[in-house]
Order: structure tokens, then C-alpha cells, then sequence
């Protein structure tokens, strides 16, 4: 992985490690939604809302055309394919070291204390 | 996977309690903490939640090193575990570092595991995109202007 393709993710990792960010972007991922559109589910204020998008603006997940209210925010899908990517990969690290403790545990008997 | 984080699920034919003591004893780290391809070499940790842990795992082909660590957050004996997860690099940047919950469940004379992984971001990291404690006061003051009742 090359030093941009690290930076990015780690911009990408810090956007994605709140939960509510984690909740507009899946909701950006069915089309473009305002912001007031975006803040209605939430049980945070709009200014909370329009926060978490300036996180998700810099980090280059979302594109907004203005500060207004109206004014639509979009998915930038290519940075987050890249952060799903990294961590998608994990299930096949994770899935075969479970394999291993599969088989350590069967091997360790009713002898283990 | 729209919440950008890994579940997996699996079942093992021994109670919790066993399973457990795979994660909290290092000795049993070595045998499995690893994928297909390299093996657990060296795996140390302060098994206390504050504590850390590191790993470093071996190429079986190259014989080359990977070093890993975290600190605990979790630690509560035989069902939930939770820790923070990292490439170490060269020792100052760790890369995006990842939690990790794990809750074992009994499973008639089993055990099924649930192992959660999700980007994870430090109080620091927060702290330098402007966030963290400067986020809370920017709440605030907005609560005050509309006249609202700060709800934590």
C-alpha cells in the first residue's frame, strides 16, 4: 500500500469510527439527501448532523455543493470501497485463525487446567 | 457490508470458559492468533482492561515480520473482550487501528462466538480534526442558543 493510499485510509478509518457517520453514509449510499433530509431520523441536533459532514467532507466521503440546508450532499463511493476493502479482508485473516482454534481446542482436551 | 465493519459468527464444540483462555493466556495466542501463512511468533500482553498487547507474526515461506498490538477495553471473564487492533509500522505510526468486541455466548456444551470489527478512532486522533472536547462545547452552546437542555 502506497503512503497516499495509507493516509486515505486513515482519513477514511476516522470518518468511519462514529456511529452516526457510519448512519448517513448509509443513507447516502440510496441517493443524495439534503441535509434536513439526512438530520430527520437522528435524535441529534442538525448542527450535530451538519458536523459529522464536515468530517465526512474532509475526509472526502461526501460532496456538498454549498453551506446550505437545501443543498444536496452525496456519496463519494470510492474512498469507502477502499476502507470496506481493507476491512472485508480481515474476514478471511480472522476466518482462518478461528480454523486454528478450532483445531488447538480439540487437540487441548479436557486436560487444560 | 453498509456498516463498514466485519461480524463473524462461529461455534465451537467447547464451553465458554475454554474459549475464553484461548484469547487470555499468551501461551494459546501462539497457536492460533495468525491467517494461513504465517504464525504466531512472540504474542505478550498486560491482560487488564488499560493494559496492552502486541504480537508479532512470521511469514512461514519468508520468514518475515509483522508486528501488531492494542490495548484492552474490555475484559470480562468468560463472555465479552473488547480491544483495540493495529499494524505497528516501524514504531511511531500504527495505521488505522480497528476495534474488536468479542462475546462468547454458551451454546448447549458449546460456545458461540461473535467477533465484531470496526474502524475505531483514539481521543487524540479526535482531538486533531477538531473534534473530541471542542465538539462538546460547540454542543453546548448551540443547546443554550435554542433554548434546548443539554441531554449528555
Amino acid at each position: 500500500m502506497t503512503k497516499d493510499d495509507q493516509a486515505l485510509l486513515d482519513r477514511t478509518f476516522g470518518a468511519l469510527s462514529d456511529r452516526h457517520r457510519r448512519a448517513i453514509l448509509a443513507r447516502l449510499a440510496s441517493g443524495p439527501a439534503t441535509v434536513n433530509e439526512i438530520a430527520e431520523p437522528f435524535d441529534i441536533s442538525l448542527q450535530a448532523v451538519s458536523r459529522h459532514l464536515k468530517v465526512l467532507e474532509a475526509a472526502g466521503l461526501v460532496t456538498r455543493t454549498r453551506e446550505a440546508q437545501w443543498r444536496p450532499c452525496a456519496l463519494s463511493p470510492e474512498p469507502l470501497r477502499a476502507a470496506d476493502d481493507w476491512i472485508g479482508s480481515y474476514r478471511h485473516f480472522w476466518n482462518e485463525a478461528f480454523d486454528q482454534m478450532d483445531g488447538y481446542l480439540a487437540t487441548l482436551g479436557d486436560d487444560d487446567d | 457490508m453498509t456498516d463498514h465493519a466485519l461480524t463473524l459468527t462461529r461455534r465451537f464444540g467447547a464451553p465458554p470458559a475454554r474459549v475464553f483462555a484461548l484469547w487470555a493466556d499468551a501461551r494459546h495466542r501462539l497457536a492460533w492468533w495468525s491467517p494461513r501463512g504465517l504464525t504466531c511468533a512472540e504474542f505478550t500482553h498486560d491482560f487488564r482492561v488499560g493494559g496492552a498487547w502486541q504480537a508479532r507474526l512470521e511469514g512461514t515461506e519468508t520468514g518475515r515480520s509483522f508486528w501488531m498490538g492494542g490495548k484492552y477495553r474490555v475484559i470480562d471473564p468468560p463472555n465479552r473482550l473488547s480491544f483495540t487492533f493495529a499494524w505497528l509500522e516501524g514504531g511511531n505510526d500504527p495505521g488505522p487501528e480497528s476495534v474488536i468486541d468479542v462475546t462468547l455466548t454458551a451454546d448447549r456444551d458449546g460456545t458461540l462466538q461473535d467477533f465484531h470489527q470496526a474502524p475505531f478512532e483514539t481521543a487524540e486522533a479526535r482531538d486533531a480534526h477538531g473534534e473530541g472536547w471542542g465538539e462538546c462545547l460547540e454542543r453546548l452552546a448551540d443547546l443554550i442558543e435554542s433554548g434546548q437542555r443539554p441531554t449528555g
